[in-house]
């Protein structure tokens, strides 16, 4: 059911940079995935749970020896733009999307690395069964976390249909196989292909309607959505506004004046300094204002693969000298939660309690870099290195441009560094430009942010060997068999018991190996229009649902 | 013609800021100042005028006074070397147009081979070592073709059409459009900046130049000068520059005015130099992030303004005056 057209604007600091549903380069660009396109199960943001999205139910487990037995069915209301009905086969078609090689599905595909087939039920085309490999109990609800693909749209001659998803799954493709996923990944890739509305159609409730790069990305209401029937049905299936515009807006002084003037209705993640002048503000009675703990953290993130960052000491010692309570009382006002890592301390089951916080401290900083090797001149760091003589420590740290907290926080890092003699040049650099030097790993160090959830702990897109390269996820470069051995139990431990125990040894080892340095969880820093209801503010990403807002009866 | 140059309180008053502004600028490390140069309180992040940060801080709690201070050497450091650049290149260029015209510079062919092995090499090469054996063979070959006198032919060099048609190239872009699409191609390091703010200033000093020297080459004694077999650089190098000077002088500080003010700007811009080196204009441009914090806004705006019309009082002016 739709109610009287509502355009929402909300003010983003950066593009999606890509709006292909398996790619998905940022949190922005999952955000407008979930508006155009769904998936079985979705997230539930203020209950935090999964809840059934497409399917009716969250799936029925069977377990027989070694294989897990996953079965969904679809609603039968749903249905794609052209009036066919959502089924299995749909479902098998985004899977060999997702595992199609040449297609640049790294990231996504590795979090469903247990899949092996998918079985349809001949009797109900809407009804099928993922035959998993081990079980863990995740699945349940990774099994359900991917985007369903029309394949009417972007499979026409089905190309794909021949190869069976076994096949792709076990990585043993016959040469017939290889030809059609190189046919398809070719048309798949094209990137004008991800910004024609009339391709990048779900079946969620909106359409893209425009995206000019760096300035507005604008969504409509599709006038028949197949969930007008549900009413009620779920809060995820409502989808209210008319219209959702989404102003790129990288200068937060702008953003916090556009929201004052009533050109955006929507400002989530605000700085600190901005939310506080705001919430004192006599314009405070316009807005809602939110500050839903979230799963966002700032962390250092350092390239393992540049050989004056290889070793683990000097890693360490670099994390040192970043004093992180005083950057928090600097840049969050008093908000945020320290963390030992990848985990939030908010997951009391998970978090590694017994690890110290890293402190700030220079002196221990020097130790480590001695033990690493290195020796100070009295005027620099170097050590021998046979191939290029001597080699000094002299860093480069990149993060995005604009961010005070990314900037502070770099500034302090240089001073710190430079009382030990360790020459650092800070390179602020633009969002996208960021994400391009991260992939090529162009970098010694970089500020940035990580998004995690509190359901499920596959760190392999971020963590494992085989995320490393130009579409994969590992940017800092991290990795070794023993490590990746772990990231695999901990995707396939089976009971939390277990799961805990490889949580906390997979926080260990980063601590130690300290490939990325977590500083601290930032709140979700949230400012809507008051004339809007049914925010739902939440920790997970994006923290709002937008498909939910509905002018208030007073504002109407 | 003479200069005349203002007298009494305001120039002394505007000699004496610039020198503050110079020996403050080149002794500031040594300065017992209370906080540091770019050291982080971050307990104070904004904090207005105390007995602690005497001017305040700005957004990252780095000390106000501290940065105008540091400010001030990284403006003069790029500045004052970008305006005498400006100047030198503008003056070369504008003496060159203005006294040679289009017909009287003849340049020995043998010359124009000479550069040719290094455009071959810069067309190979690109801008790399290479380029510079290859523009030593061309010399030491021009120069020996000239000294066995291979070839007498001279070929007639347009020197005043090429420089008015880079001055009409350079005044057709905007000149902050044309740097902004630079600053995107190079990296900015001091040296580069330097090299960008003279590139795009000088057409104003060459316009300054040429017309002076248009006047003063047609005059008897540059006549005479001719007549009797001078050699032409020697009569620009002693006859007419001598004689442009008073006016020509006063093209330094304009330019220096000009290249801080476009500094600013670009640092404002946040175009300037990299590496958090602290800039007034940056200063500036941090007030966005504070609105309400007026310090920021009002000391490097104050320092700024001082700067610029001082460097307007203490440009010379002249005047016509009839013999």
């Amino acid at each position: 059911m739709q109610d009287a057209p509502t355009t929402v604007r909300v003010s983003w600091p950066r593009d999606p940079e890509s709006l292909n549903p398996v790619v998905l380069p940022n949190a922005f660009a999952v955000q407008i995935n979930n508006l155009l396109y769904q998936s079985l199960l979705v997230v539930d943001g203020p209950r935090r749970r999964y809840v059934p999205w497409l399917a009716t139910a969250l799936p029925e487990t069977r377990r027989a020896g070694p294989i897990t037995y996953l079965t969904y069915t679809i609603r039968p209301e749903a249905t794609w733009d052209n009036g066919q009905p959502i089924t299995g086969h749909d479902v098998l078609f985004s899977l060999r999307v997702l595992f199609c090689p040449g297609v640049p599905n790294e990231r996504i595909s590795s979090g469903l690395s247990f899949v092996r087939n998918l079985e349809i039920d001949p009797a109900d085309a809407r009804r099928f069964t993922f035959v998993c490999a081990g079980f863990a109990p995740e699945y349940g609800i990774t099994s359900g976390d991917f985007p369903i693909l029309p394949e009417y749209l972007l499979d026409p001659q089905h190309a794909l249909r021949p190869v069976p998803l076994a096949e792709l799954t076990a990585d043993s493709l016959t040469s017939a196989s290889k030809t059609a996923c190189a046919a398809f990944a070719a048309q798949f890739n094209l990137a004008e292909k991800w910004r024609d509305p009339q391709q990048v159609r779900g079946s969620g409730p909106y359409e893209l309607v425009s995206w000019q790069s760096g300035q507005r990305l604008v969504l409509r209401r599709k006038s028949k959505w197949w969930a007008d029937k549900m009413a009620a049905a779920s809060p995820m299936l409502a989808a209210r506004p008319s219209r959702l515009e989404f102003h790129i807006i990288p200068d937060p002084t702008t953003a916090l004046l556009a929201l004052r003037r009533g050109d955006v209705d929507v400002y989530p993640n605000m700085p600190a300094a901005d939310f506080e002048r705001l919430r004192t503000s006599s314009d405070a009675a316009r807005f809602h204002l939110y500050t839903p703990a979230s799963y966002r953290m700032v962390a250092l993130e350092m390239n393992t693969r540049q050989p004056m960052l290889r070793e683990s000491a000097t890693r360490q010692a670099l994390l040192h000298l970043l004093d992180v309570p005083q950057l928090m009382r600097a840049t969050q006002y008093g908000l945020g939660q320290l963390s030992v890592g990848l985990v939030s301390p908010r997951e009391r089951w998970a978090y590694h309690d017994s690890l110290p916080l890293r402190s700030y401290n220079p002196q221990k900083a020097k130790a480590l870099l001695r033990a690493a090797g290195w020796q100070f001149t009295g005027t620099r760091w170097q050590r021998h290195a046979s191939a290029q003589g001597s080699q000094p420590l002299a860093l480069q740290l990149h993060y995005r441009a604009g961010d005070r907290t990314f900037e502070t926080a770099a500034l302090l890092f240089q001073q710190a560094a430079k009382e030990l003699k360790i020459p650092v040049s800070l390179r602020p650099t633009e969002a996208s430009l960021l994400s391009e030097v991260r992939r090529n790993g162009q970098y010694d160090m970089v500020f940035r942010s990580f998004y995690g959830n509190p359901f499920s702990y596959d760190l392999r897109p971020i963590l494992h060997t085989a995320s490393i390269g130009l579409t994969g996820g590992n940017t800092s470069g991290f990795g070794t068999p023993s490590s990746d051995r772990l990231l695999e139990q901990l995707a396939a431990a089976e009971d939390s018991t277990q799961k805990k125990r490889l949580l906390h040894r997979l926080q260990l080892m980063l601590y130690e190996q300290a490939p990325l340095g977590v500083l601290f969880y930032e709140p979700n820093r949230l400012a809507v229009a008051r004339r809007f209801a049914d925010v739902r503010p939440a920790g997970p990403e994006p923290g709002y649902n937008l498909a939910s807002f509905a002018l208030k009866a007073s504002a109407n | 013609m003479r200069v005349s140059g203002k007298t009494g309180w305001l120039q002394n008053a505007a000699y004496a800021w610039l020198m503050a502004l110079l020996l403050l600028a080149f002794f500031a490390p040594c300065l017992p100042l209370q906080w540091a140069f770019g050291r982080l309180d971050v307990l104070r992040i904004a904090a207005p005028p105390s007995a602690i940060h005497y001017l305040g801080t700005d957004p990252y709690g780095r000390d106000v006074l501290a940065d105008l201070l540091l400010g001030a050497r990284t403006l003069l450091a790029v500045g004052l070397p970008a305006a005498l650049l400006t100047s030198l290149i503008g003056i070369l260029l504008g003496a060159s147009a203005g006294f040679w015209g289009n017909q009287q510079l003849r340049i020995p062919s043998v010359y124009f081979v000479g550069v040719l092995p290094g455009i071959l090499a810069v067309c190979v090469f690109g801008v790399s070592w290479p380029v510079v054996p290859a523009a030593l063979l061309g010399l030491i070959a021009s120069w020996a073709l000239h000294y066995f006198r291979s070839s007498q032919y001279k070929i007639v060099f347009p020197v005043d059409s090429i420089v008015l048609a880079a001055m009409l190239w350079l005044g057709a872009i905007p000149r902050i459009i044309l740097i902004l699409v630079l600053c995107a191609a190079i990296d900015l390091t001091p040296p580069a900046l330097v090299a960008l703010l003279a590139l795009t200033s000088w057409p104003a000093t060459a316009r300054l130049a040429r017309a002076e020297v248009q006047r003063l080459r047609m005059l008897p004694f540059i006549e005479a000068a001719k007549v009797s077999g001078l050699p032409p650089i020697r009569i620009v190098w002693h006859h007419i520059l001598p004689n442009a000077w008073p006016v020509l002088r006063a093209a330094i500080p304009l330019n220096l005015s000009a290249c801080l003010t476009f500094q600013t700007t670009l640092a404002f811009l946040g175009l300037g130099l990299p590496d958090g080196a602290t800039d007034w204009g940056r200063m500036l441009s941090l007030a966005k992030l504070e609105p309400t914090a007026w310090w920021l806004i009002v000391f490097p705006c104050v320092a700024l303004a001082t700067t610029f019309l001082a460097l307007r009082v203490a440009t010379p002016t002249h005047s016509r005056t009839s013999a």
